[in-house]
């Protein structure tokens, strides 16, 4: 007897299979690639950190010896941070929460005189949407949360060669050093692009990239806003 | 000015902006390449190019809307469970997109004879438009997770197939006057139509960083 | 309704047919859609291509081999599945091995499941044709696509950066100081050349543009249509004169 290809009940019966078969497959296959891909982000995420909070002096480093800068100077901030306002977290306690939450980290260094650790500063997650899609990365600050220290892309999506530059060195040292207070009157925190006038640009403003407006303007949008959403998160955790 | 005010903006100047990006800013087809299959080959007609452009905003609204509910309703709850929503959203959505266009072939050829010899051709083109798909996986990016739900994702999925649409009524329209003036002969057909695509995607360069959500 | 029919094409002729031949994009344009947009940096352009050039050969072979099996009324639904559980292989291949670049062309990668070249083949020819003719139609069918994409990919980078295999180890300047241009100059006599005539290489950032895309890739189906124009009237003229001769040789 000959199989009717196209009796109902065997389409349904084929579709149901061939979708089985081929889900699983690829489950399988993510399951065995899932410990790989958790290592390069986390190898990828300690040397971020290592960079932003310039603990490497700028060159870029090995996988091993920044697994050890980031052993000896960063830990993770054990507090939850939450921003009242807008619910936006920052940090979970450590420990808790899944593989994409937000945390934020604390480096310590060496003091001066030789006894203890002092905080250099904290490194905050920062995401907004690019040009493209999601950009992520991490703003490090003093622990005055006054200045910052550097910034750091960790996933994007932009154009490479134009918004893909914000990953480059060279830009992303301008941000060591700016002013990250509050502005009065209320405007940008950091201004990327235009022509910086008047005394309050001083010490906030870098410079855009030719060609990149698109993904200049997002960048400076939701870093005003995550700068704004950590410091008001920092201040209602004092406050306990 | 347009940037600063879409951050302060009301939910409906929000929504507004939001259709605008979606049309004019990122515009599919100019700015992210999205769809050019049918838009070379069906924009020599001005009718069909005007039947593919309603048809395609009609699906990419519908099926921006279908994955966006499938996608928060059961991906996601299910990845808590360990299933790779990332990896397997490509295979919902394109499997809901090709169902739909089926689903509507049906509809369409019980209700109307007329429009579906019409439409006939382009319905399964359709669902090779990358345009549907790519909007589909940017709405995942761009628009989840952000409040305003499923207003903002019906918003999206139109502006996007609005600016497709626009998109491919230009071509149509330019490519009529092209049939009078003389084009080197190598140049015909694919080629030209190209050469104006650049231009309008230089054009369209103009709207980029206008309006940032 | 019945079966469709097991053609009989040998694997080498398929593939020399789908590389050169007919290839689509020579003809037809179609499916440059997902990847144009990676075509500004070669190494990008590179990964595409292997992952587009694995698709089109493994779905043409599972779809072979599927083909008498495969009711028709959802033909289209599991091959457009088929195409789209490869690209996902793909997609987590390079997310393991290719972690800077995964994030840059994530998007386009899975554009391929739409790319009418691919489903197009699938319908024309793997439906219909024996396993190996089906994987060597599709590997020929993916190359073909792969050299055009290549040769945007090539213009659009030295153009548009100066260099090619911009950002990895194998990175090469071509233009501007100190490149493969300079090199050559210097080699004939002419270093300074450039200088003293007062010539600067500037970066043609439309280039890395989508704008810049289209235009290369219009200038490439230019040549490849005068060439093939060309070819054409050279035998029709051949053609007409042979007939005139044969006209001729009764008299």
């Amino acid at each position: 007897m000959k199989l009717n290809v196209n009796n109902p009940a065997y389409v349904i019966v084929f579709a149901a299979v061939v979708s089985a078969v081929f889900t699983a497959a690829i489950m399988t296959l993510h399951a065995v690639t899932r410990p790989i891909v958790e290592r390069n982000e986390r190898l990828a995420m300690q040397r971020a950190l290592v960079d932003v909070f310039a603990l490497n002096d700028g060159r870029a480093l090995e996988d091993e010896a920044a697994a050890v800068l980031y052993a000896d100077h960063i830990r993770q901030v054990e507090r939850e941070i939450v921003d009242p306002r807008t619910g936006h977290t920052f940090n979970v306690p450590p420990g808790r929460g899944d593989r994409h939450a937000h945390r934020t980290y604390k480096a310590m260094v060496s003091d001066a005189g030789g006894d203890g650790q002092r905080l250099l500063g904290y490194a905050f997650p920062i995401w907004g949407t690019g040009f493209w899609a999601r950009i992520e990365g991490y703003l490090a600050v003093s622990g005055d949360l006054k200045t910052s220290l550097g910034v750091v892309f960790i996933r994007h999506a932009e154009t490479p060669g134009l918004g893909g530059r914000i990953t480059e060195r060279e830009w992303r040292s301008q941000f060591a050093g700016l002013d990250v207070t509050a502005p009065t009157p209320p405007g940008r925190v950091i201004y990327i692009g235009g022509q910086g006038a008047g005394a309050m640009r001083q010490g906030r403003r870098v410079d855009a990239i030719t060609g990149a407006t698109g993904t200049s303007r997002a960048v400076e949008t939701f870093l005003r806003r995550r700068i704004a959403e950590f410091r008001r998160a920092m201040a209602a955790g004092e406050g306990r | 000015m347009i940037a600063q005010a879409a951050t302060n903006a009301t939910p409906s100047l929000h929504l507004l902006l939001v259709l605008l990006s979606a049309a004019l800013t990122e515009n599919i087809l100019l700015t992210r390449f999205l769809g050019m299959c049918p838009f070379l080959s069906v924009s020599k007609e001005f009718r069909s190019a005007f039947g593919m452009g309603l048809a395609v905003l009609f699906v990419v609204t519908c099926t921006c809307l279908l994955n966006y509910a499938l996608y928060t309703g059961v991906l996601v709850p299910l990845s808590h469970y360990g299933v790779p929503a990332e990896s397997l959203k490509l295979i919902l959505f394109i499997v809901v997109i090709a169902a739909f266009v089926q689903l509507m072939e049906m509809v369409i050829e019980r209700i109307s004879i007329r429009l579906y010899f019409a439409l006939g051709i382009f319905l399964p083109l359709i669902t090779v438009n990358c345009a549907i798909l790519g909007a589909s996986l940017f709405m995942v990016t761009n628009v989840t997770g952000k409040g305003y739900g499923a207003a903002r994702v019906l918003l999206y999925g139109f502006g996007t197939g609005l600016g497709w649409f626009i998109a491919i009524m230009l071509m149509a329209g330019i490519r009529r006057r092209l049939r009078t003036a003389k084009v080197p002969p190598g140049l015909e057909g694919p080629g030209i139509t190209l050469i104006v695509t650049g231009i309008m995607a230089m054009a369209f360069v103009i709207f980029q960083g206008m309006i940032k959500i | 309704m019945p079966d469709l029919p097991t053609t009989s094409v040998p694997p080498r002729r398929a593939l020399l047919d789908q590389f050169w031949k007919e290839n689509p994009i020579f003809r037809q344009v179609l499916g440059i859609c997902s990847a144009l947009a990676v075509t500004n940096l070669v190494f990008n352009t590179t990964l595409m291509c292997l992952g587009l050039i694995w698709t089109t050969t493994m779905a043409g072979l599972t779809v072979s081999l599927l083909r008498n099996a495969m009711p028709r009324r959802i033909r289209i639904m599991v091959q457009i599945l088929i195409v789209a559980v490869y690209v996902i292989v793909v997609d987590i291949v390079f997310k393991v091995r290719f972690y800077q670049t995964h994030s840059q062309i994530a998007a386009y990668v899975g554009l391929i499941v739409t790319n009418c070249i691919v489903l197009g083949r699938l319908e024309a020819f793997a439906s219909k044709n024996r396993p190996l003719a089906a994987m060597a139609d599709g590997f020929g069918a993916g190359l073909g696509y792969s050299a055009i994409l290549m040769f945007v990919a090539v213009v659009r980078e030295i153009l548009g950066f100066g260099t090619l295999l911009k950002y990895t180890a194998w990175e090469v300047q071509v233009v501007g100081p100190g490149g493969l241009v300079d090199g050559a100059l210097g080699a004939l006599g002419l270093a300074g050349a450039m200088d003293s005539a007062g010539l600067q290489w500037r970066n043609w950032t439309i280039m890395v543009m989508p704008p810049g895309a289209f235009f290369v890739l219009a200038v490439a189906v230019w040549l490849a249509r005068s060439h093939a124009l060309r070819r054409e009237n050279a035998r029709r003229e051949q053609d007409d004169r042979q007939a005139e001769q044969a006209k001729e040789e009764p008299a």
